[in-house]
């Protein structure tokens, strides 16, 4: 039941955005009213002193839309670029000559294409982008006029990942990753050998928005976190943002990884299989309706158990045990009108860890596993040629789970734990480009949070049994934005924007607003100085211990004690364009994060430990008192030199940094590195085209140790005798052993960490298509880095006695081999 | 958070009733969470790259020998000690020898009043002060400098905590649930459990002193006899927050039948009230140390002492009493 300060805060929630959504839809039905009809081409009589030309560019072989195109009106010399969706909108001065413009668009990897335009009336025009035959070179003339560099972008601290170039780069047993590619930028940090998490600039794993087809992924790991969760057949295009956010993302401080999966092929039906080492994978696409919609399903799953379980059961007499993984995604989409679009995709994914244990009389079984849904429902509407919205609906959920079983004549016990996190949301995305220069989104989103840290059910025999199914938490995260990316003048870019942020738990409502800005100022045609600045909020916080991270982190609410981080963000660079391909960018940053938290000294324990404690009340809560707040910063400098064009691309990272971190109640107050914290990180990436059916690919990485708390000495037995006071728990520090003096926290540094990676592709067209074999090397000069430090000792040593530092290493030289085939 | 009631609340003695065997099973299923579910995972990690895994040896951390002080005050005691010794390596082969540090000068001053005094050295490092010169007073500030013979000086500074008081303790609630029995499956005998649930606040307490209530509860049936049960808390020291209630609250049983029988009636509370300064709190947690899951979260020995001395210079009280139930 409410009471009626719950049911008046609500409603005030929901005024909060009740009146802007009413606001932005007010704005529709004015926008609509005025609005031509689009169509191939209109003509409009209008006599207003702009035009507008607008559409949307495709893949004529796919009929897939493409993000991120340019499209240019020349001479004018005004360039903007498709959104997500493919819709662009370019409004300029009224053509009062009788001298016709041009229109192109280009796209990395495709044809341009071109149109003359009398500059004089609206007009819609889609545009069909034809791709490169994979075997022809590639122009690397292109008219820098209607190529928007990296000098002509105003936003900073965004790369997009092309997902061609993921399948090129070499990978640990073959398994194309692009969360390990996303490492391999500036600013992008790793964690442990082999592992997907990234840090970025600073910030902790948990601060990186992955967003696949707008909806979060929580737990983007498989297998511990050594492959993620997103398989790069059925990607479409990768963006990461990791500074100088544009005002339509919150949530998270640090990042904002945002994937989008293919649409599908809508003109003929074709496919792709994969045969790895560990995983084998497929893709199927084709029209549902040739030109009007159509589909996409791919699938992964390891076999690592399927091949060793008859050994497992041949030798231990019936028992089973293995892991798999295991992810499936989909997507549909239906062209509705030339003014409506629908898209459904979801995404499916598992991890699981089984034993099965048979006696005669009796079995044990036990299973651990974590996974992933998502399903995203969404709504392309063309308003008129400047005003294009898109409204999702989205469904995310996260799930952990440990079942143990026992099943005997006298002693049966059934035990399961689960957490999970469910999200409903709805988020409506405006783009409006009103004006000339004026490319401005709008929007909301809300998105109804469900966390349900643990819940047990425990049984003994057939009749007692405890179901202790812990609170839910319920809360509410919102936010309603405006940007407008603005170019003053041929020199001058602008791109302001504001947030605002709630958040709801309980009672407790926090409100932010989130300024943000970015500009850039065009030095030379080729040269632009750019500068940003973010303040972001963050209502969600991962409870890891600093070790390592593992599935059983556990994600949980900013509450009425636990305040939501937040970060600022301020950044400057340069960036620079060079003949053949050639790109320079050079960024600083100083980061402040502020309400970070962590758990306390000595609390080993990743789940509430009164969890468990059938006298404990029945409040998720208690995981508070175990972490205590603090605040970090981070400052460095990324250089990134990128080559895309030409039979040799890739590119070289580098990043200089400092991480650190105070907590009051952590390292007696005193400021400490940051696990993460890396002075030195260099990545050089790079693919060469040695013929149309061979490409050579090699990676090499380098990285300052992790930093690390590790015992330093000895500290002889201290305190003193017990007070006279007979009762057991009176607090007395007494005489232990003695105490470890483990220095500062994270003060000893790990062994730098380096690899060197090799990928040769072998290429062949078949009748029915292209065949890849792929052959790679992970670890090419067999460097033993360190996964972690222990203590230990050589029993068979001539010392057995003396306490070594060791260090335990994963990964020496792995070769792997992939076949992978593409249906024409 | 405090570990140490947890740690040692693994009722290994009530493996004989259902109920028991639940409390057995969540311990052990928080225990498995806790600690071993992670190196589960990293052994699982492992085992899967077995054939990858490579195990060598490190530099470890360059070994700095440290002065080590340890001086803990309290004015239950007409005297004051001090113990002086050295760090040792922790690599390496084991030594147990300690080096104590013997021909050190110790000063006490009370710096609200200026007294000091000077610690004797009785031997293997230890140096006592008797409280003549100086007296340990509440919310006196007092300093500890430590003159080493190689000239280099090292200081800390403690405050006496006030004496915590039992009229600043009240119970919020405290109740009686149903009690219920429970049969031991094994075809032991048969126990009656008494549900109590206890809140109480203790207020008062100044910011920067913690406070420790170590209670027992009291229920009496209606002959007279009395049964005890132990409270002891998740939030076993919480720091002072001035007139703002800190809230105890505790869930639990005690044990009756075999000739103590209900019906019960709570009666009273009973014990004593710890209060205490940041360092002596943070020497306290430290002893939870627990070096062998790689995974826990290091629990770092936090030194007020200055110039490179590693140790602690803290002060305690504690005051006994009791609280009647209605």
């Amino acid at each position: 039941m409410l009471f009626y300060p719950q049911i008046r805060t609500r409603v005030r929630s929901f005024a909060f955005f009740l009146f802007p959504t009413i606001l932005v839809f007010s704005s529709f039905q004015v926008s609509y009213s005025q609005a031509e009809d689009p169509s191939t081409k209109i003509n409009s009589t209008n006599k207003r002193n702009t035009v507008t030309i607008s559409g949307f560019v495709k893949d004529q072989n796919s009929g897939e839309m493409l993000g991120g195109v340019n499209v240019a009106v020349l001479p004018n010399g005004v360039i903007t670029a498709t959104n997500k969706y493919g819709f662009y909108s370019i409004t300029i001065p009224r053509n009062t000559t009788n001298i016709y413009k041009s229109v192109v668009a280009n796209y990395p990897t495709f044809q341009m294409d071109s149109f003359s335009w009398s500059g004089q009336i609206d007009s819609f025009v889609n545009f069909e982008l034809k791709q490169f035959a994979k075997d022809v070179e590639r122009i690397d003339t292109v008219n820098i006029k209607v190529r928007k560099t990296i000098a002509d972008k105003v936003e900073m601290s965004r790369i997009e990942i092309p997902v061609n170039q993921i399948k090129e780069i070499p990978a640990l047993l073959g398994e194309k990753d692009v969360l390990k590619v996303i490492q391999l930028l500036p600013g992008v940090q790793k964690g442990s050998e082999g592992q997907s998490g990234i840090y970025v600039r600073g910030g902790g794993s948990d601060q990186n928005l992955l967003i696949l087809d707008e909806a979060v992924v929580y737990n983007a790991s498989h297998l511990f976190g050594f492959f993620s969760v997103f398989n790069g057949d059925a990607l479409k295009s990768v963006e990461l943002v990791k500074g100088g956010f544009p005002a339509r993302y919150g949530g998270r401080l640090s990042s904002v990884i945002d994937l989008t999966m293919k649409e599908g092929n809508n003109q003929r039906t074709t496919g792709e299989i994969g045969i790895g080492l560990i995983s084998s994978r497929f893709l199927v696409e084709g029209p549902l309706k040739k030109g009007k919609s159509s589909f996409m399903i791919s699938g992964r799953r390891t076999y690592i158990d399927l091949l060793v379980q008859p050994i497992i059961m041949a030798q231990s007499g019936g028992n089973t045990g293995g892991y798999f993984f295991y992810d499936f995604n989909a997507k549909a989409n239906y062209i509705l009108s030339d003014k409506d679009k629908l898209y459904v995709s979801g995404y499916f994914g598992q991890d699981k860890f089984y034993t099965g244990v048979k006696e005669k009389t009796s079995r044990f079984d036990s299973d651990f596993g974590w996974g992933n849904r998502t399903l995203t429902a969404r709504w392309n509407h063309l308003f008129n040629p400047k005003l294009f919205v898109n409204t999702s609906l989205i469904y995310s959920h996260y799930n952990l789970g440990i079942g143990v079983e026992n099943y005997a004549p006298e002693d049966t016990f059934l035990l399961n734990y689960t957490s999970l996190i469910t999200d409903y949301g709805v988020k409506a995305d405006f783009d409006w480009r009103p004006l000339p220069g004026h490319s401005i989104r709008y929007g909301f989103s809300t998105i109804v949070h469900q966390f349900r840290p643990g819940a047990v059910v425990v049984k003994f025999g057939q009749t007692n049994a405890l179901d202790r199914a812990i609170q839910t938490i319920t809360n509410y995260e919102s936010g309603v934005y405006i940007e407008d990316q603005w170019r003053i003048n041929k020199k001058v870019t602008v791109f302001p924007g504001f947030r605002l942020s709630h958040y709801l738990v309980g009672k407790k409502q926090y409100l932010f607003p989130e300024p943000r800005f970015s500009g850039s100022y065009n030095i030379q045609k080729d040269l632009s100085f750019k500068a940003s600045y973010a303040l972001m909020n963050q209502y969600i916080h991962l409870l890891s211990n600093s070790g390592i991270s593992l599935p059983t982190d556990l994600w949980v609410p900013a509450t009425e004690n636990i305040k939501p981080m937040r970060s600022q963000q301020v950044a400057a660079g340069l960036a620079k364009d060079f003949k053949k391909g050639f790109s320079l960018s050079l960024e600083g940053y100083y980061k402040t994060m502020t309400n970070m938290i962590q758990y306390r000294d000595g609390a080993s324990f990743l789940l509430d430990e009164d969890l468990f404690d059938p006298q404990a009340p029945t409040d998720s809560r208690s995981w508070e008192k175990k972490v205590t707040a603090g605040r970090g910063w981070s400052y460095g400098t990324e250089l990134f030199l990128q080559k895309q064009m030409g039979k040799l691309t890739g590119w070289v990272g580098y990043t200089l940094s400092w991480t650190q971190l105070q907590f009051d109640e952590l390292n007696g107050g005193k400021v400490f590195n940051a696990k993460y914290d890396r002075r030195h990180d260099v990545s050089v990436v790079g693919i060469y085209k040695i013929s149309k059916h061979l490409t050579a690919s090699a990676t090499w990485v380098y990285g300052t140790g992790n930093a690390i708390t590790a015992p330093q000495g000895i500290i002889p037995a201290t305190g003193h005798q017990m007070s006279q006071f007979p009762f057991i728990w009176s607090p007395e520090v007494q005489f232990p052993g003695s105490y470890i003096d483990y220095g500062s926290r994270n003060s000893f540094r790990m062994e730098a960490y380096h690899r060197l990676d090799f990928g040769l592709q072998f290429s062949k067209t078949k009748k029915l298509g292209v065949q890849t074999w792929e052959f790679s090397v992970y670890n090419a000069y067999n460097r033993a880095n360190p996964f972690f430090y222990y203590g230990g000792y050589d029993w068979d040593g001539p010392n057995p006695n003396e306490l070594k530092l060791k260090k335990i290493s994963l990964f020496p030289v792995i070769p792997s081999i992939t076949y992978s085939f593409k249906f024409k | 958070m405090l570990v140490r009631n947890s740690k040692n609340n693994i009722p290994t003695y009530t493996n004989h009733t259902f109920q028991f065997r639940i409390v057995d099973a969540f311990s052990y299923l928080g225990k498995f969470m806790n600690g071993s579910l992670n190196t589960f995972l990293i052994v699982a990690i492992s085992v899967f790259f077995v054939g990858c895994e490579q195990d060598a040896e490190v530099d470890p951390p360059k070994f700095v020998k440290k002065p080590v002080i340890t001086c803990l005050m309290t004015p239950k005691s007409n005297f004051v000690e001090a113990k002086l010794n050295y760090t040792k390596p922790y690599y390496g082969v084991p030594d147990n020898t300690i080096e104590h540090i013997a021909d050190a000068t110790l000063v006490l001053e009370d710096l609200n009043v200026g007294t000091k005094d000077t610690f004797g050295h009785t031997g293997l490092g230890l140096y006592q002060l008797l409280l003549k010169n100086v007296s340990l007073v509440p919310l006196h500030k007092y300093e500890l400098r430590v003159y080493m013979k190689n000239g280099q000086v090292h200081k800390a500074q403690s405050t006496i905590p006030p004496l915590a008081d039992f009229s600043n303790l009240s119970v919020n609630f405290a109740t009686l649930g149903k009690p219920y029995e429970e049969t031991d499956p094994w075809g032991g005998p048969t126990y009656t459990l008494n549900p109590v649930t206890i809140e109480f606040a203790y207020k008062g307490l100044n910011e920067g002193f913690y406070v420790s209530p170590q209670l027992e509860g009291a229920a009496q049936n209606v002959l007279g006899q009395e049964s005890q049960f132990e409270l002891y808390f998740n939030e076993e020291m919480q720091e002072g927050e001035g007139n703002k209630p800190l809230v105890f609250f505790k869930r639990t049983n005690f044990y009756s039948g075999f000739g103590l029988n209900g019906p019960f009636k709570l009666t009273e509370l009973r014990g004593a009230i710890y209060t205490m300064d940041k360092a002596y709190r943070d020497l306290y947690l430290v002893q939870w140390q627990d070096d062998e899951n790689p995974f826990q979260e290091p629990i770092l020995y936090n030194s007020n002492f200055s110039e490179g001395a590693i140790g602690v210079f803290g002060s305690y009280d504690f005051t006994t009493g009791s609280v009647k139930l209605k």
